[in-house]
């Protein structure tokens, strides 16, 4: 039992190691769109690590509630990621004009009629509004 | 020393450790250089801060905190969420 407990907090400082490289990631990369990596990959499996040190503990309760979070952190990470870019990439369409976010090229997002600079930026471009 | 005051040790220094890193992401979402930056940062922020109180909970075996982990985690989703809501209805945070 010794042993599984030491083995569980090395897995804790493991994932407060993946926690630190994320804040690294946070201070050092350029822009918005490296730092959600860093923030939403980086930081999660950090967390999770951390969490799957109450394993150690080898109380009920705790690992219950442990494994209940780790479950919640794998769904509301990747929500959160997905809210924070949707927003940059809309504050970033109404500031500067109609341009696709790094990485995105592959993918246009309209038709290649439609793509004149500054065409549609107040309005929706795709003409509805899928906000729910 | 034995293995239990080992365990102590170790669970103790990640307590430290993450206390750090929350003051570590205070200061990030300090100096962020937009409104979206800083909503990401506060997220993380009180992720961390959910982190050590699981470091906590694990080392005093006891839920309470782990119940206040999981609150946590679900206040920063819903916040974050409302924030980057508004940011992308107002086009600006």
């Amino acid at each position: 039992m010794g042993i599984v407990r030491l083995l569980a907090d090395l897995v804790v400082l493991v994932g407060l190691g993946f926690l630190t490289l994320s804040l690294l990631g946070l201070v050092r990369f350029p822009d918005l769109w490296r730092k959600l990596h860093a923030a939403a990959i980086v930081h999660s499996l950090g967390l999770m690590l951390v969490l799957a040190g109450a394993l150690g503990t080898g109380e009920g309760p705790l690992v219950g509630r442990a494994v209940l979070i780790i479950a919640l952190l794998g769904l509301a990470g990747p929500l959160t990621t997905h809210l924070i870019a949707h927003a940059t990439l809309h504050a970033r369409r109404d500031r500067e004009g109609d341009d696709d976010p790094p990485g995105d090229s592959a993918h246009p997002r309209r038709p290649a009629g439609t793509s004149s600079p500054g065409a549609g930026v107040a309005s929706n471009p795709d003409g509805k509004e899928d906000d729910g | 020393m034995t293995l239990e005051a080992l365990h102590r040790v170790l669970l103790q220094v990640a307590g430290l450790w993450a206390l750090a890193l929350v003051a570590g992401y205070l200061v990030v979402a300090i100096r962020a250089r937009s409104g979206l930056e800083r909503v990401l940062a506060v997220d993380v922020l009180g992720l961390t801060l959910a982190g050590f109180f699981a470091v906590v909970a694990f080392e005093r075996k006891e839920v309470a905190y782990l119940d206040g982990t999981l609150a946590l985690v679900l206040l920063s989703f819903a916040g974050t969420a409302a924030a980057a809501r508004l940011a992308r209805l107002r086009g600006r945070f």
